[in-house]
């Protein structure tokens, strides 16, 4: 990981709301969790998480992709989240990506 | 570790200056390394450097002894630890996680999955 990306990366997580977004994620993994679904959760107003889940798309620390199909989607479309967020997987495996900002371990 | 002291030892390191110093502690493991070589190493004059270390020291990122004349720093690996621990706890729900992908086969993926949803 390059330091750049590092730091954002960093900088991203050392917030508490980031950090209990993130780790409700990680908990998660792939499969992702519907917007609607984090915000009912963690107990964050809409607004707010759409803000601190770009500052972590930025970071690239997470990803978000459209699901219109499922059932689960569906429903959250009526609510207006139509949407999944999932770490990151370009980076393959989010512990790895934690991993790389730390080295030597 | 709590979330408090998560935040705090993050947001000292997302710093490039303390990243810089705290990779370098990190590779030169426990023993640490003399305040005049991180100074020189990382060409930082010993005032930048000192004001780093203490907000490092704060954040529990970094322990400091003496040694005759000489302050030695080093990472303190429990907080390190302790950080990748509290980031990746329960980890896919315990699931094997994907592989690490290449980052040119990553790229390709993105495209693809570009052109799916254009499609």
């Amino acid at each position: 990981m390059e330091t750049k990306q590092a730091l954002t990366a960093l900088g991203a997580l050392a917030q508490e709301t980031r950090l209990d977004i993130f780790r409700l994620l990680v908990q998660r993994g792939l499969e992702g969790l519907a917007a609607g679904a984090i915000a009912d959760r963690l107990g964050v107003p809409g607004a707010t998480l759409s803000f601190h889940l770009q500052q972590l798309m930025h970071a690239r620390l997470i990803e978000q992709r459209r699901e219109s199909r499922s059932l689960i989607e569906r429903d959250h479309a009526k609510s207006g989240w139509p949407r999944r967020i999932a770490p990151s997987i370009d980076a393959g495996c989010h512990s790895e990506r934690i991993f790389s900002i730390f080295p030597e371990i | 570790m709590d979330a408090q002291r998560v935040v705090i030892a993050l947001g000292a390191i997302a710093h490039d200056h303390r990243l810089a110093i705290y990779r370098m502690l990190v590779e030169a493991g426990p023993q640490g390394l003399p305040a005049g070589v991180l100074a020189t190493r990382l060409e930082m004059p010993p005032s930048t450097l000192s004001f780093h270390l203490r907000q490092m020291l704060h954040a529990g990122l970094v322990t400091q002894r003496r040694l005759s004349r000489q302050l030695i720093y080093a990472a303190d690996f429990t907080t390190m630890n302790g950080l990748v621990s509290y980031l990746t706890e329960n980890c896919c729900g315990g699931a094997a996680c994907a592989p690490a992908r290449d980052p040119a086969v990553a790229a390709t993926n993105v495209k693809g999955r570009k052109q799916r949803r254009s499609a």
